[in-house]
Protein backbone atom coordinates (compact mmCIF):
# COMPACT_ATOMS: atom_id res chain seq x y z
CA UNK A 1 0.00 0.00 0.00
CA UNK A 2 1.36 3.99 -0.83
CA UNK A 3 0.79 5.90 1.73
CA UNK A 4 1.62 9.49 1.95
CA UNK A 5 3.06 11.41 4.95
CA UNK A 6 3.49 15.45 5.16
CA UNK A 7 6.25 16.81 7.62
CA UNK A 8 6.06 20.42 8.11
CA UNK A 9 9.28 22.38 8.49
CA UNK A 10 10.25 25.74 9.10
CA UNK A 11 11.65 27.73 5.54
CA UNK A 12 15.26 27.38 7.43
CA UNK A 13 15.23 23.59 8.18
CA UNK A 14 13.44 23.22 5.01
CA UNK A 15 16.40 25.03 3.03
CA UNK A 16 18.99 22.97 5.55
CA UNK A 17 17.34 19.33 3.90
CA UNK A 18 17.34 20.84 0.77
CA UNK A 19 21.14 20.99 0.60
CA UNK A 20 21.07 17.09 1.84
CA UNK A 21 18.76 16.13 -0.86
CA UNK A 22 21.74 14.22 -2.47
CA UNK A 23 22.50 12.56 0.53
CA UNK A 24 18.88 10.84 1.11
CA UNK A 25 19.72 7.77 -0.60
CA UNK A 26 22.42 7.07 1.07
CA UNK A 27 21.18 8.27 5.01
CA UNK A 28 18.18 6.11 4.13
CA UNK A 29 20.55 2.91 4.23
CA UNK A 30 21.79 3.81 7.22
CA UNK A 31 19.43 3.04 9.72
CA UNK A 32 22.06 1.38 11.99
CA UNK A 33 23.50 5.05 12.46
CA UNK A 34 20.04 6.33 13.16
CA UNK A 35 19.38 3.30 15.53
CA UNK A 36 22.50 4.61 17.50
CA UNK A 37 21.52 8.26 17.42
CA UNK A 38 18.50 7.70 18.69
CA UNK A 39 19.67 5.55 21.48
CA UNK A 40 22.66 7.87 22.43
CA UNK A 41 19.86 10.42 22.71
CA UNK A 42 17.49 8.78 25.11
CA UNK A 43 20.45 8.00 27.01
CA UNK A 44 21.23 11.41 27.20
CA UNK A 45 17.53 12.93 27.90
CA UNK A 46 17.59 9.86 30.97
CA UNK A 47 21.09 10.68 32.14
CA UNK A 48 19.55 14.28 32.53
CA UNK A 49 16.34 13.57 33.92
CA UNK A 50 17.80 11.37 36.35
CA UNK A 51 20.08 13.88 37.44
CA UNK A 52 17.64 16.70 37.65
CA UNK A 53 15.32 14.33 39.59
CA UNK A 54 17.91 13.76 42.19
CA UNK A 55 18.52 16.55 42.71
CA UNK A 56 14.88 17.79 42.88
CA UNK A 57 14.27 14.73 45.73
CA UNK A 58 17.47 15.41 47.65
CA UNK A 59 15.42 19.29 47.81
CA UNK A 60 12.42 18.26 48.28
CA UNK A 61 13.87 15.85 51.76
CA UNK A 62 15.25 18.84 53.09
CA UNK A 63 12.64 20.77 52.65
CA UNK A 64 10.14 18.18 54.41
CA UNK A 65 12.66 17.75 57.03
CA UNK A 66 12.86 21.19 57.84
CA UNK A 67 9.09 21.24 58.10
CA UNK A 68 8.62 18.40 60.14
CA UNK A 69 11.08 20.23 62.80
CA UNK A 70 9.01 23.36 61.86
CA UNK A 71 5.97 21.38 63.01
CA UNK A 72 7.62 20.33 66.47
CA UNK A 73 8.79 23.62 67.20
CA UNK A 74 5.29 25.45 66.73
CA UNK A 75 3.84 22.47 68.62
CA UNK A 76 6.35 23.05 71.58
CA UNK A 77 5.40 26.36 71.05
CA UNK A 78 1.34 26.65 71.13
CA UNK A 79 1.69 24.49 74.52
CA UNK A 80 4.46 27.13 75.91
CA UNK A 81 2.32 30.22 74.56
CA UNK A 82 -1.32 28.90 76.07
CA UNK A 83 0.59 28.44 79.91
CA UNK A 84 2.19 32.14 79.32
CA UNK A 85 -1.20 33.11 78.74
CA UNK A 86 -3.02 31.59 81.47
CA UNK A 87 -0.11 32.73 83.47
CA UNK A 88 -0.43 36.23 82.34
CA UNK A 89 -4.47 36.19 82.58
CA UNK A 90 -4.58 34.95 86.07
CA UNK A 91 -2.09 37.72 87.30
CA UNK A 92 -3.48 40.65 85.42
CA UNK A 93 -6.37 39.66 87.09
CA UNK A 94 -5.01 39.53 90.29
CA UNK A 95 -3.15 42.85 90.11
CA UNK A 96 -6.31 44.13 88.48
CA UNK A 97 -7.94 43.08 91.40
CA UNK A 98 -5.78 44.66 94.03
CA UNK A 99 -5.14 47.94 91.81
CA UNK A 100 -9.54 48.05 92.10
CA UNK A 101 -8.90 47.49 95.63
CA UNK A 102 -6.24 50.43 96.19
CA UNK A 103 -8.13 53.32 94.65
CA UNK A 104 -10.95 52.19 96.42
CA UNK A 105 -9.03 52.62 99.67
CA UNK A 106 -8.03 55.95 98.40
CA UNK B 1 6.08 5.68 1.70
CA UNK B 2 6.11 9.03 0.39
CA UNK B 3 7.39 11.29 2.38
CA UNK B 4 6.39 15.48 1.27
CA UNK B 5 8.31 18.07 2.77
CA UNK B 6 6.80 21.24 2.97
CA UNK B 7 6.85 24.66 4.84
CA UNK B 8 3.07 24.73 4.33
CA UNK B 9 3.01 26.81 1.51
CA UNK B 10 2.04 25.65 -1.97
CA UNK B 11 5.25 25.37 -3.77
CA UNK B 12 8.27 25.09 -1.39
CA UNK B 13 7.91 20.74 -1.71
CA UNK B 14 10.38 17.83 -1.41
CA UNK B 15 9.16 14.66 -2.31
CA UNK B 16 11.10 11.07 -0.92
CA UNK B 17 10.01 7.82 -1.72
CA UNK B 18 10.87 5.47 1.47
CA UNK B 19 10.35 1.62 0.84
CA UNK B 20 7.78 0.47 2.98
CA UNK B 21 10.27 -2.04 4.48
CA UNK B 22 12.70 0.81 5.66
CA UNK B 23 9.71 3.26 6.79
CA UNK B 24 8.07 0.13 9.03
CA UNK B 25 12.07 0.18 10.60
CA UNK B 26 12.14 3.55 11.21
CA UNK B 27 8.67 3.74 12.24
CA UNK B 28 9.58 1.18 14.48
CA UNK B 29 12.92 2.54 16.31
CA UNK B 30 11.27 5.84 16.66
CA UNK B 31 8.75 3.96 18.85
CA UNK B 32 11.55 2.30 20.99
CA UNK B 33 13.38 5.18 21.65
CA UNK B 34 10.33 7.67 22.59
CA UNK B 35 10.46 9.87 19.12
CA UNK B 36 8.05 11.24 16.53
CA UNK B 37 8.27 10.14 13.41
CA UNK B 38 8.58 13.01 11.72
CA UNK B 39 11.62 14.29 13.50
CA UNK B 40 12.56 10.98 13.19
CA UNK B 41 12.77 11.21 9.41
CA UNK B 42 13.98 14.52 9.64
CA UNK B 43 17.01 13.36 10.98
CA UNK B 44 17.46 10.36 8.84
CA UNK B 45 17.71 12.68 5.86
CA UNK B 46 19.89 15.08 7.05
CA UNK B 47 21.94 12.37 8.07
CA UNK B 48 22.13 14.06 11.54
CA UNK B 49 24.15 10.67 13.05
CA UNK B 50 25.85 10.38 16.48
CA UNK B 51 29.29 8.67 15.65
CA UNK B 52 31.18 8.29 18.45
CA UNK B 53 28.90 6.79 21.11
CA UNK B 54 30.57 6.11 24.33
CA UNK B 55 30.29 1.82 25.29
CA UNK B 56 27.65 2.43 28.40
CA UNK B 57 25.20 3.35 26.18
CA UNK B 58 23.12 0.24 25.59
CA UNK B 59 19.67 -0.95 25.50
CA UNK B 60 19.80 -2.87 28.53
CA UNK B 61 21.26 0.72 30.16
CA UNK B 62 18.41 2.70 28.89
CA UNK B 63 16.09 0.35 30.42
CA UNK B 64 17.87 0.44 33.52
CA UNK B 65 17.73 4.21 33.78
CA UNK B 66 14.39 4.20 32.68
CA UNK B 67 13.28 2.07 35.77
CA UNK B 68 15.78 4.43 37.96
CA UNK B 69 14.05 7.38 36.51
CA UNK B 70 10.30 5.70 37.32
CA UNK B 71 11.12 5.01 40.90
CA UNK B 72 12.57 8.62 41.57
CA UNK B 73 9.85 10.06 40.25
CA UNK B 74 7.03 7.89 42.36
CA UNK B 75 9.33 9.13 45.85
CA UNK B 76 9.20 12.25 44.72
CA UNK B 77 5.44 12.36 44.03
CA UNK B 78 5.26 10.11 47.19
CA UNK B 79 7.24 12.84 49.00
CA UNK B 80 5.05 15.42 47.23
CA UNK B 81 2.11 14.11 48.40
CA UNK B 82 2.93 14.08 52.44
CA UNK B 83 4.28 17.17 52.10
CA UNK B 84 1.90 19.64 50.79
CA UNK B 85 -0.58 18.66 53.48
CA UNK B 86 1.99 19.14 56.44
CA UNK B 87 2.88 22.60 55.12
CA UNK B 88 -1.17 23.64 55.00
CA UNK B 89 -1.28 22.13 58.63
CA UNK B 90 2.55 23.99 60.14
CA UNK B 91 0.67 27.00 58.51
CA UNK B 92 -2.60 27.15 60.38
CA UNK B 93 -0.48 26.09 63.86
CA UNK B 94 1.59 29.22 63.12
CA UNK B 95 -1.39 30.80 62.27
CA UNK B 96 -3.10 29.49 65.75
CA UNK B 97 0.72 30.96 67.31
CA UNK B 98 0.26 34.33 65.81
CA UNK B 99 -2.97 34.69 67.16
CA UNK B 100 -1.50 33.63 70.62
CA UNK B 101 1.36 36.08 70.21
CA UNK B 102 -0.87 38.97 69.52
CA UNK B 103 -3.05 38.47 72.97
CA UNK B 104 0.19 38.26 74.47
CA UNK B 105 1.55 41.03 73.20
CA UNK B 106 -1.41 42.71 74.84
CA UNK B 107 -1.45 41.10 78.22
CA UNK B 108 2.73 42.17 78.48
CA UNK B 109 1.91 45.11 77.96
CA UNK B 110 -1.16 45.00 80.46
CA UNK B 111 0.75 43.25 82.98
CA UNK B 112 3.76 46.04 82.50
CA UNK B 113 0.70 49.02 83.38
CA UNK B 114 -0.47 47.57 86.21
CA UNK B 115 2.87 46.65 88.33
CA UNK B 116 3.98 50.27 87.66
CA UNK B 117 0.24 51.21 89.63
CA UNK B 118 1.01 48.75 92.42
CA UNK B 119 5.15 49.86 92.14
CA UNK B 120 6.13 47.01 91.69
CA UNK B 121 9.20 45.52 89.64
CA UNK B 122 8.70 44.71 85.96
CA UNK B 123 9.09 41.06 85.06
CA UNK B 124 11.37 40.36 82.92
CA UNK B 125 9.35 38.34 79.36
CA UNK B 126 12.88 38.17 77.13
CA UNK B 127 11.89 34.47 76.72
CA UNK B 128 7.98 35.26 75.90
CA UNK B 129 8.90 38.32 73.89
CA UNK B 130 11.05 36.50 71.39
CA UNK B 131 8.99 34.15 70.67
CA UNK B 132 5.63 36.81 70.28
CA UNK B 133 8.55 38.71 67.72
CA UNK B 134 9.19 35.58 65.99
CA UNK B 135 5.20 34.59 65.47
CA UNK B 136 4.34 38.17 64.82
CA UNK B 137 6.78 38.62 62.00
CA UNK B 138 5.71 34.76 60.79
CA UNK B 139 5.54 34.90 56.60
CA UNK B 140 6.38 38.28 56.19
CA UNK B 141 9.67 36.39 54.72
CA UNK B 142 8.00 34.55 52.72
CA UNK B 143 6.17 37.82 51.43
CA UNK B 144 9.02 39.58 50.99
Amino acid sequence: MDGEIEILVSEEEFQELKRHKREFKPNLNNLEGLERTLRTLQYRYLTEKLTELRKKLEEMKEHYSSLIEFEKMAKEDKVYLMKKRAELSEENRRLEAKVRGYEGNH
Amino acid sequence: MKVIISTGGRWKKLKVKIDDGTFARVEEIAKKYGFRIDDTIKMLLKGDFIDNVPPEVTDRKIEELKREVDSLKKELYGLEGKWSPLKFKTYYLAMDNQNLAIQLAAMIAQNKRLRRSLGMDEKEYRELEEKIHYYLNFGSADRG
